[in-house]
């Protein structure tokens, strides 16, 4: 009890502490430009919580340049907001919200509160401003924002929330609508389950309806997602005019490689995120050409306004205050804080009803065209402009009066024909899917089960390992244009050293502790992994070009990947290579030795410590390997470890810790569930292959602890 | 340094630390009273929510040993029980349950739920289960995402926004001191003691006749309802829920370092780590910005490489588990000799 008082103590004090610093430090101002005192008559103070770091880092950054072209322009060019007679100075105060939702509406909180603005400009992304936005709601302060579209939040009968943007379910109505009177009858649509991409799919599907559009099938899939192969191949069967689909940039890319892949020719590819992203053509080149796309805004469309000039003329001034041009993140964002500051004008003071009032009345042509907000603070007056990629080049296509190219409509052959399947169906790309699948599952998953059975570690950082293979596959191909089957070996062997440096810096230290020990070791290294190859290569997808790509058709509603099919032949190698490593040389019998028992291979002289630097440095060469094979493939970024690690987990506890023929059964297993469940299960197939993996896990883990193939070390799962 | 805390321990020093802790008390309760900026306050309820999953989870994952890599689905689970009965609607409607009774059934479920993926999951051991139950995680995720009809999919929820932070703060106080006293209390208990002993021998704990299913099943569905009664009341400050907001990974790793910080197996570990590591990434937050995450995973490295006692366990030798274990040895007549340490 004493103790326990005592301890409680010293969490208080230390909580004291922190109040009395969170309290103290709030009057530090951000850090906006210096102007001598005396030019204004005071300051104006906006406030907004965008994420720095995180997930949406990127677009966070986008919209802070976009805001702090608005604040430099205003303050330095514009000479401060008019308020009658005198100018005002105008502040933004910026906090990161990592990201995160409660961040973001602690930090909001704390605008208000503490930093006291006058009004808050929206963070990134439709989940962090439906958060926030309840908080600027219920302290009466008004929020502008041009990056949260989903419709949801502007149902909640809000009085304070304004969007300059056009509404999510708008995303691809003028685009639609010129599809449309151009012949296209029957679409289908893909979307990531998430709220934005949710509710411009559900938009797009009254479009269609409402334009005589026939929706032949809906598809959803998680985010994160590194495979649409089964999406691809039931939409191909069911041979629509238009494919309409997306909710991420790196989905933007697979559908595409997918569709490519599989012989997958809709007249129109509408993706609803990524065209107007000059990146995609970057990196897909000419597979990219005559995708359709939404985009809230582009430097060539013929906007104009009272400030900043034409919609180019603000892409010059951006481009020379940040030396890169601007995507329509930050054009939303210059947007936003530009209507607010032509409410506050309107209204002539700083008070919340007046400038309320005012903004609901705004009626302005601006550089990224009319603004006008309707009763539920949506900018309904701006159309969503349609891009096409045509010859690489990125231009608007529709609506009309922005245009700048002639929508290409219909491409490929594609044209409603109406496929006649096979009497098979879909079983043999289900099955070609699935063994795909399986190869790469199986020289993924490798290194991990053999650490594993070898020397009872559970790498948690598997996935990371994988990822820095992947890098550095990526970083040869992007430098030298090496292709990544080729650097396969020299990817080998750099992993090999690293593997080395980490077994004898942390995995010796931990290997006779209990398993949370080094289960939470590598944890922390997969944090750290994670987070330090973003500081240096950035969150952005990278994915690495290979000279064997495209597909084999072999019939009509069968194709063959060919990337996949060369991964499948390296795997089998890689696996037999080890298999007969294990199996039939000294090496490999101390190997065994050490993992049966550890104390009596040691008595039998056996260097066991020995053993167990060569078998992890030998298991993370072929884990990074693996991750430069398959980095033309899986999105090669910063997070893509950890539903890596689950797999591997998944698999090697099913099959049989460090068991080369379980890995290969396992993965096989899991791929092919995986395809199979997302080809024959309309809808959600896709979801549910995600949550296949656990529920073989578990299932296994309980119904055959010993695991279905055996392996080096009984799996032995079952407590006491 | 042994003097130091001899000193610290000794009778006038419990005195002060007695006092100190009243004071702080009182600090707390008068916090709002002294014109704590709503942003404060909002602070500090997030705080006490990461503090109170942590006690959580040391539940199973200090006491019995169980190691939990999936404890925030009870959060989310919760979360999202509250969101659903309060924003029930019936022909356009709105036929939304009051909160209080939306957050206690969020519990309810919550607890009820744990108890049945319990019962399969506890049957296995080790990084077994972790793995296990990180894959629950995960699948409930999925699920929540699928189950468009009842959760709104990919879309969630909005919930009426009531945004008292004075009124959250105080319920999560008195929420979070009666957990820390319920703890309390359990570790001193024979069922506390029985915890205990499931974690460092199951078998021995079982061949004695301690029905050990039964009670770590018990223990991990009190867990889980605990933890689901701060989803729901998060969900309903957060006035929000989508599957990847109340289902997140942080919330896990945020517990296990805190309880891990401040000390494994202990009552007022989870209490001092999570404290002391919001305050620390606070600092870190403020100072290192993009480093920051990098920082925390070589914390995580450093704690578990070099505190494996965490903070309390650092201070206080004897361990309070190594006690109550010994207590409950001779309850059982036990003549194992060994030491018997937190791992």
């Amino acid at each position: 009890m004493r103790r326990t008082v005592f301890i409680l103590g010293i969490a208080l004090v230390a909580l004291l502490t922190m109040v009395a610093a969170c309290s103290s430090g709030t009057d530090e101002s951000a850090d906006s430009p210096s102007t001598a005192p005396g030019e204004f008559a005071g300051t104006i103070r906006l406030g907004a919580a965008l994420s720095e770091t995180g997930k949406y880092s990127v677009e966070g950054k986008d919209s802070r340049q976009g805001y702090d072209t608005w604040l430099t322009w205003v303050n330095e060019v514009y000479g401060g907001i008019r308020l009658g007679d005198q100018r005002y100075r105008a502040e933004i105060v910026y906090y990161d919200d990592e990201s995160d939702a409660d961040t973001a509406g602690n930090l909001t909180q704390r605008l208000i509160d503490d930093d006291r603005v006058d009004f808050l400009l929206g963070p990134y992304s439709s989940g962090l401003t439906t958060g926030t936005s309840a908080i600027a709601e219920a302290n009466n302060v008004l929020m502008v924002e041009g990056n949260g579209t989903s419709d949801t939040m502007f149902e909640r009968g809000f009085q304070n929330l304004f969007l300059v943007a056009t509404i999510a379910s708008d995303y691809t109505r003028s685009g639609i609508e010129a599809l449309a009177a151009r012949g296209a009858r029957t679409a289908v649509i893909a979307h990531e389950d998430t709220s934005f991409a949710t509710a411009v799919a559900g938009g797009a599907a009254r479009h269609l309806e409402a334009n005589g559009v026939e929706v032949l099938a809906v598809e959803t899939y998680p985010k994160d997602i590194q495979d649409v192969s089964a999406i691809m191949t039931k939409f191909r069967d069911l041979d629509p005019d238009l494919f309409v689909g997306g909710g991420h940039y790196n989905d933007a890319v697979l559908f595409v490689n997918s569709a490519k892949e599989l012989g997958f020719e809709p007249g129109g590819m509408l993706i609803t995120v990524g065209p107007s992203n000059p990146k995609l053509v970057e990196e897909l080149g000419r597979d990219v050409d005559g995708v359709l796309g939404p985009t809230q805004w582009e430097p060539s469309m013929a906007y104009r306004g009272l400030y900043f000039g034409s919609a180019a003329d603000y892409a010059g001034y951006y481009e020379s205050l940040w030396g890169e041009p601007p995507v329509y993140q930050a054009a939303s964002a210059t947007a936003a804080a530009l209507a607010l500051h032509l409410a506050i004008e309107a209204a002539g003071s700083t008070d919340t009803d007046a400038v309320r009032t005012a903004l609901r009345e705004l009626s302005a042509d601006t550089f990224y065209g009319p603004v006008s907000f309707d009763e539920r603070g949506v900018n309904v007056s701006k159309p969503m402009g349609m891009i096409q990629v045509l010859d690489g080049d990125i231009v608007v296509v529709a609506p009309d009066d922005a245009a700048v190219a002639q929508l290409a409509y219909p491409l490929g052959s594609g044209t409603g024909s109406g496929r006649s399947s096979s009497g098979l169906g879909q079983l043999p790309q289900a099955l070609v899917n699935g063994i795909a699948l399986g190869g790469m599952y199986a020289v993924l998953v490798l290194g991990f089960s053999v650490i594993w059975g070898v020397m009872g570690v559970i790498n948690f950082a598997h996935g990371e390992f994988v990822m820095v293979g992947a890098y550095l596959a990526w970083l040869a191909n992007d430098l030298w244009g090496i292709d990544p089957f080729l650097s396969v070996p020299a990817v080998f062997l750099v992993m090999m050293a690293f593997g080395y440096g980490v077994q004898r810096l942390l995995v010796d230290r931990v290997i006779d502790r209990p398993h949370l020990v080094s289960l939470l070791v590598m944890f922390g290294l997969a944090i750290i992994l994670q987070n330090a190859m973003k500081l240096i290569f950035s969150a952005d997808f990278r994915r690495a070009d290979t000279a064997l790509d495209g597909s084999w058709r072999v019939t009509d509603s069968l194709t063959v990947p060919v990337t996949k099919f060369w991964i499948l032949i390296v795997a089998l190698g890689v696996l037999g290579g080890l298999s007969v490593l294990l199996s039939r040389t000294r090496l490999g019998k101390g190997i065994r030795a050490a993992a049966q028992n550890r104390e009596a291979a040691r008595i039998v002289g056996i260097d066991v410590s020995k053993v167990y630097v060569i078998v992890f440095a030998l298991c993370i060469g072929i884990t990074g390997a693996a991750g430069a094979l398959v980095s033309p493939v899986l999105a090669v970024q910063p997070f893509q470890g950890p539903p890596l690690t689950l797999k591997a987990f998944a698999i090697t506890a099913m099959a049989g810790l460090g068991s080369i023929r379980g890995a290969l059964g396992g993965a096989m297993v899991l791929g092919l569930v995986e395809a199979g469940l997302a080809i024959y299960v309309e809808g959600v197939g896709t979801n549910l292959a995600v949550v296949a993996s656990f529920v073989i896990l578990v299932a296994a883990l309980v119904l055959r602890p010993q695991g279905l193939f055996g392996g080096l070390r009984p799996v032995d799962a079952t407590a006491a | 340094m042994n003097a130091l805390k001899q000193a610290l321990a000794s009778g006038p020093g419990q005195v002060a630390i007695r006092a100190v802790v009243a004071v702080a008390l009182v600090w707390l309760v008068v916090l709002p009273l002294l014109g704590a900026s709503d942003s404060t306050l909002f602070t500090m309820t997030l705080m006490l929510t990461s503090v109170a999953v942590a006690i959580n989870w040391n539940l199973t994952g200090g006491f019995t040993g169980y190691v939990d890599f999936g404890h925030a689905v009870w959060f989310g689970l919760g979360a999202y029980v509250t969101a659903i009965l309060m924003s029930l609607q019936a022909n356009s409607l709105s036929i939304g349950w009051p909160p209080v009774p939306a957050i206690v059934v969020g519990a309810v479920v919550a607890g009820v739920l744990a108890g049945l993926i319990g019962r399969v999951t506890m049957r296995l051991k080790g990084p077994y289960f972790s793995i296990a139950m990180l894959g629950t995680f995960v699948a409930v995720r999925e699920i929540v995402r699928t189950w468009g009809g009842l959760t709104g999919g990919g879309v969630g929820l909005t919930l009426p926004p009531y945004l008292n932070r004075q009124l959250f703060y105080y319920v999560e106080l008195a929420l979070v001191v009666g957990l820390v006293v319920l703890v309390w209390w359990l570790r001193r208990t024979r069922f506390g003691a029985a915890l205990v002993a499931i974690r460092e021998d199951e078998l021995g704990a079982q061949m004695r006749g301690i029905s050990t299913t039964r009670l770590k099943v018990a223990v991990f569905s009190l867990a889980g309802a605990s933890t689901g009664l701060f989803g729901g009341l998060w969900a309903y400050q957060n006035t929000f829920v989508d599957p990847d907001i109340a289902f997140t990974e942080v919330r896990t790793i945020d517990a296990i370092m805190g309880t891990l910080l401040g000390g494994l197996g202990t009552v007022a570990g989870p209490v001092v780590g999570s404290v002391g590591l919001y305050w620390l990434r606070e600092v870190l937050w403020a100072n290192l910005l993009d480093y920051h995450l990098v920082a925390q995973g070589v914390l995580l490295i450093l704690i578990v490489l070099l505190m494996p006692r965490g903070i309390v366990g650092t201070f206080d030798r004897r361990g309070v588990s190594a006690r109550h274990l010994w207590r409950l040895r001779r309850r059982h007549a036990d003549d194992r000799s060994e030491e018997v340490t937190a791992p």
